[in-house]
């Protein structure tokens, strides 16, 4: 027996005509399947229906606002998880394209004796530089030395002292924002 | 104050006033998720999971469609991943029945009983289905969605929707019918209650 199309009219719930209410009764009449899908059909349907809204146990948005505070460190952290996995794919990536750039070319060799190079290079730069800061003290007047360094501890000094400041300020601001929550 | 308000006190960072929103639309919100996992632990996650996201993305949420709507999506999509996660069946403690000592505020410890074990009867047959026909068919008959709406919800095309609707009801017609659903719900109606 064919079953369509009155498995579709029994399970898409769209509205019927006439005609087209008239033939699926008469085909309900003789057709024990589409009988079967229809009252199973409607039996699941009442029950949906006539279950009731599950509520959630009392409390539900107090535990949500208590809950905000982990759940926006749990971001933070994520968030500063993410960024660092993010640079040290990137290093590794800059690493990478380097070493495939640059290593068939060099041998291993090559590049140790570079790196010892670079070193000695830095020391002797560094050495030279020294040997200028203290042959120029030595030809610079005494009272400028004690003036130049006035000067230097006193710009050290407010910049320590600013710096302080914006902390005290950026701490107490974190504190207000705090209580008011 | 109408919902708008809040809303916009909400966007602009107020915190009591998306307190507000959540007092407002738990119901709502917990019920999918409990029709779609199933379980009360599983759902107040999932469910203040869903506010979490809708509390974290607000700036994202377009006021041209009904916030219920936009935070059902949020539900159904996040207990739709939950689902498709969990590929080991578990058993939650939560779904034997207990038989403590009763509850004397419980007015109809039967009554409670009977809802429990109808409750647990359609959601195995629900639970059959697969996630997101499950969902199409929880936000047509629990919330009176149109297809249209599910469609948005879902992030499926209308004549998607149509058709995880009739595959889904098919499908739970011949479930109930193999489970002798409608005799049973047919013999609940007429039986007495001392039965």
């Amino acid at each position: 027996m064919k079953h369509l199309p009155y498995e579709s009219w029994i399970l898409d719930e769209t509205p019927l005509n006439e005609d087209q209410q008239r033939d699926l009764d008469a085909h309900l009449l003789t057709c024990p399947v589409c009988c079967n899908l229809r009252d199973s059909w409607q039996a699941v349907r009442q029950q949906i229906e006539s279950a009731p809204q599950k509520q959630p146990s009392p409390g539900f948005s107090m535990r949500w606002k208590a809950s905000l505070k982990d759940r926006r460190e749990a971001d933070e952290v994520r968030q500063r998880r993410l960024v660092w996995i993010w640079i040290a794919s990137i290093a590794a990536a800059v690493l990478l394209s380097l070493a495939v750039i640059y290593l068939p070319r060099v041998s291993f060799i090559q590049v140790l004796i570079s790196i010892v190079e670079s070193l000695v290079g830095f020391t002797s730069g560094v050495s030279a530089l020294v040997k200028l800061v203290t042959g120029v003290l030595h030809t610079v007047p005494p009272y400028m030395l004690v003036l130049s360094s006035i000067a230097l501890s006193t710009l050290l000094s407010i910049t320590i002292f600013l710096w302080g400041i914006s902390i005290w300020r950026m701490s107490r601001k974190g504190v207000t924002h705090y209580e008011e929550n | 104050m109408a919902e708008r308000e809040w809303l916009q006190l909400a966007i602009n960072g107020d915190e009591e006033a998306f307190t507000q929103l959540v007092e407002t639309y738990q119901t709502p919100v917990y019920n999918l998720c409990f029709r779609m996992l199933g379980n009360e632990n599983s759902a107040e996650d999932a469910a203040q999971e869903t506010f979490w996201r809708a509390y974290r993305n607000l700036k994202r949420y377009d006021s041209q469609r009904p916030f219920i709507t936009w935070l059902l999506s949020i539900a159904a999509h996040y207990c739709i991943d939950q689902q498709r996660k969990k590929r080991l069946p578990l058993f939650e403690m939560d779904e034997f029945p207990d038989f403590d000592v009763a509850d004397p505020e419980i007015p109809n410890p039967e009554q409670e009983y009977k809802q429990g074990e109808e409750d647990s009867a359609l959601h195995s047959l629900v639970n059959k289905l697969n996630p997101q026909d499950r969902a199409a068919v929880i936000l047509k008959y629990w919330y009176d969605c149109s297809e249209e709406e599910i469609g948005q919800m879902l992030s499926l095309t209308i004549s998607a929707v149509k058709s995880r609707l009739h595959r889904s009801r098919r499908q739970l017609a011949e479930l109930a019918g193999s489970n002798d659903l409608v005799s049973t719900s047919v013999r609940r109606r007429h039986e007495t209650p001392a039965l």
